[in-house]
């Protein structure tokens, strides 16, 4: 409740600071209108999903230190039909940035993958939307001073991840039900209501990322605390009389810390990209404190031709560690039309992803795609679950 | 020969196009000493404009784009430019910042605003042209010390004399990379402005024509031309550019050539 308060005002002091804008005959409003048709072709069930999106931006500077950005979507998706995606002001001061509202912090340097970046919830609703993050309210305070940058952070509210709503596309079949110890039988089984995190200033999450930007090489450290924004459930085995037992689920969130790194280096025809986080779980019962990375480089083989190629993995101590690999591979076919092939192996699992990929610009605010995304792997793994839902897709996209 | 970014075309091309007005040179000059004559203002440190790029395929369907440029070569020789895409508005705020370094690797950033952050890049791209426009870096950004200049001869259109310089690349190698066997320049004999040029293939059948049009005075006898027009002669396709706003000496510094400047939100 608090939270929706909060960013009403924001809403009504960001409008009220750029009604002298809006009076402005030089104010411009953007936007993207995008039409998808999604086709599944499962041998049993062939689904068509249809989605249309129209975005619009509203950005311009009310003075020349300060500058304000409202970017709304509109959705034929039932699970939400208007989204606030960003709505915020900067201001400029002589070294420092503040921006205040609702935004994007990207931190990391690897593409796709970045261990190091926990402060934007993911949208579990479009799993390979180009951009999957859920916006948050926060103020963040950029000071720069030479080649160095110090990046603060501060979100006073838990934003979860959003998950599928029953019934959806994309909800997952569920963990498989916990096997019971043996001479015992289930009596009775519940799952407790997920609660969020309260409002308060405890519960408030940080971050700190001090970062160099020099001709050699780019990097930064840095440390975020916060929450976890996906749900850990708890399997609680109560034995009864008779050799019976409860199992009663408490899902919950865990707060986290994380101190992390990256970097970036070119070698004149590549570049090279790593980033790694050390994940410390508060409460160790959740999960043991583990290490997340991302190593990889990019380079232009050919005029035409362009690659990239990550190596990620978990290292957690007692557990299997995993290992993964992504490729994405871009063909210009002519000045505006483009193949591409983007792959993920995970080498655990032995499951796969590949989405080939061909647009064109028909025009310089109109462009088609077709591609496909097929799955492989064992029924139980990230991939090998959806291989039941390969699909294929075709996108229109018209900006203005 | 080294290929700089696409987008560093841009601000080469302005650089590298001004001319300053004969005063007194010697009368026999050489082929070379007339390029680097084209090339040479010691005055000028920064330079900030905007740019309108029509690109018009043989049909005579065009596509605009915008941008803003600035340009910088400090105390230390060390170039920079940041360049800033205000059309059209799929592109809108993308950015590229490169830092030509003397005597280090060079730096180039790619800002794209869906991604939120800076991306390095790799300080050398193999060929291809600009944004899909009839320009190559070989056209525009070649260093003239790649090439052997001679002075053909001395030309007379429209009651001007023009030198016509041929420049040849100096290797073989450098011939394939570049993709042409030679290019001839119209230089004015007076102001030292360029008319034209024709990139010529092996076969001396012409490939490309760019005219220098509209020259604007930005200091003392220092001319800039403000719209070129570059045509591919197989394809029929032309790209048009032309600079508005050009303002040279305006006092910009390394800070306005910064990650923070790249990353501002248009």
């Amino acid at each position: 409740m608090k939270r929706n308060i909060l960013f009403v005002v924001t809403v009504v002091l960001l409008i009220c600071l750029t009604v002298p804008v809006f009076a402005n005959n030089d104010m411009e409003i953007n936007g993207v209108l995008n039409s998808r048709f999604d086709l599944e072709f499962d041998s049993v069930n062939i689904d068509p999903f249809i989605n249309g999106t129209l975005e619009l931006t509203i950005a311009n500077e009310i003075a020349s230190d300060s500058f304000f950005k409202l970017e709304a979507e509109l959705s034929t998706q039932k699970e939400q039909i208007l989204r606030i995606k960003e709505a915020f002001l900067d201001f400029y001061f002589k070294s420092t940035d503040l921006r205040l509202g609702q935004q994007r912090i990207a931190w990391g340097k690897a593409d796709g993958i970045n261990p190091t970046d926990h402060f934007n919830p993911v949208d579990y609703t479009r799993p390979f939307a180009e951009e999957n993050r859920i916006e948050i309210p926060a103020l963040r305070l950029k000071h720069y001073r030479n080649d160095w940058i110090i990046d603060m952070v501060w979100a006073p509210f838990f934003i979860p991840s959003k998950f599928p709503e029953p019934g959806s596309r994309w909800l997952s079949n569920g963990g498989q039900m916990p096997s019971l110890p043996s001479g015992y039988e289930l009596n009775d089984f519940k799952v407790e209501p997920l609660i969020e995190p309260e409002f308060n200033l405890e519960n408030s999450e940080y971050g700190i990322r001090i970062s160099r930007w020099s001709g050699t090489i780019d990097a930064s450290m840095s440390y975020f605390h916060g929450w976890q924004k996906e749900p850990v459930s708890h399997i609680n085995m109560i034995p009864l009389n008779a050799g019976l037992m409860d199992l009663i689920i408490e899902p919950a969130y865990h707060i986290i810390d994380v101190i992390g790194g990256d970097f970036s280096k070119d070698f004149v025809d590549y570049v090279v990209r790593g980033e790694a986080a050390y994940i410390i779980p508060e409460e160790e019962h959740v999960r043991n404190p583990y290490l997340s990375y991302v190593i990889g480089f990019d380079t232009y083989i050919s005029d035409k031709s362009y690659i990239n190629i990550q190596l990620f993995g978990e290292k957690e101590s007692e557990k299997k560690n995993k290992l993964g690999l992504t490729v994405a591979y871009q063909y210009d076919l002519s000045d505006y039309s483009q193949m591409e092939i983007n792959g993920v192996y995970h080498f655990s699992d032995n499951d796969f992803l590949i989405n080939p990929k061909y647009s064109r610009e028909m025009s310089d605010d109109f462009s088609f795609s077709i591609g496909a995304y097929l799955f492989f792997g064992k029924e139980g793994t990230e991939l090998g679950q959806l291989s039941d839902k390969d699909f294929m897709f075709i996108e229109l996209k018209k900006t203005f | 020969m080294k290929k700089k970014y696409n987008y560093v075309v841009i601000i080469l091309m302005l650089f590298m196009s001004f001319c300053v007005v004969n005063q007194g040179i010697a009368q026999e000059l050489t082929g070379k000493e007339i390029i680097e004559h084209t090339e040479s203002i010691e005055t000028l440190k920064d330079l900030r404009g905007s740019m309108e790029m029509q690109i018009i395929n043989k049909s005579g369907k065009a596509r605009v784009r915008e941008l803003t440029i600035i340009g910088l070569e400090n105390e230390e020789g060390i170039e920079k430019s940041l360049i800033r895409f205000l059309k059209p508005s799929k592109v809108k705020g993308t950015g590229f910042l490169t830092i030509s370094n003397p005597d280090g690797p060079d730096e180039s950033y790619l800002y794209l605003p869906a991604l939120g952050k800076p991306r390095r890049l790799s300080s050398e791209e193999r060929g291809g042209n600009f944004m899909g426009s009839d320009f190559t870096n070989e056209d525009m950004s070649s260093c003239h010390e790649d090439y052997e200049h001679n002075l053909l001869n001395i030309e007379e259109i429209d009651d001007v004399a023009y030198y016509v310089v041929e420049s040849v690349p100096k290797t073989e190698k450098m011939q394939q990379d570049v993709g042409f066997a030679r290019k001839l320049t119209w230089i004015s004999h007076d102001k030292f402005q360029v008319l034209k040029m024709e990139v010529l293939d092996i076969n001396g059948k012409i490939i490309r024509i760019l005219n220098y049009d509209e020259y604007q005075e930005i200091e003392k006898d220092a001319w800039i031309p403000t719209r070129l027009e570059m045509a591919t002669i197989e394809s029929g396709s032309r790209t048009i550019l032309e600079y508005k706003n050009i303002e040279v000496n305006t006092g910009l510094t390394d800070d306005d050539f910064s990650i923070r400047q790249l990353t501002r939100p248009l």
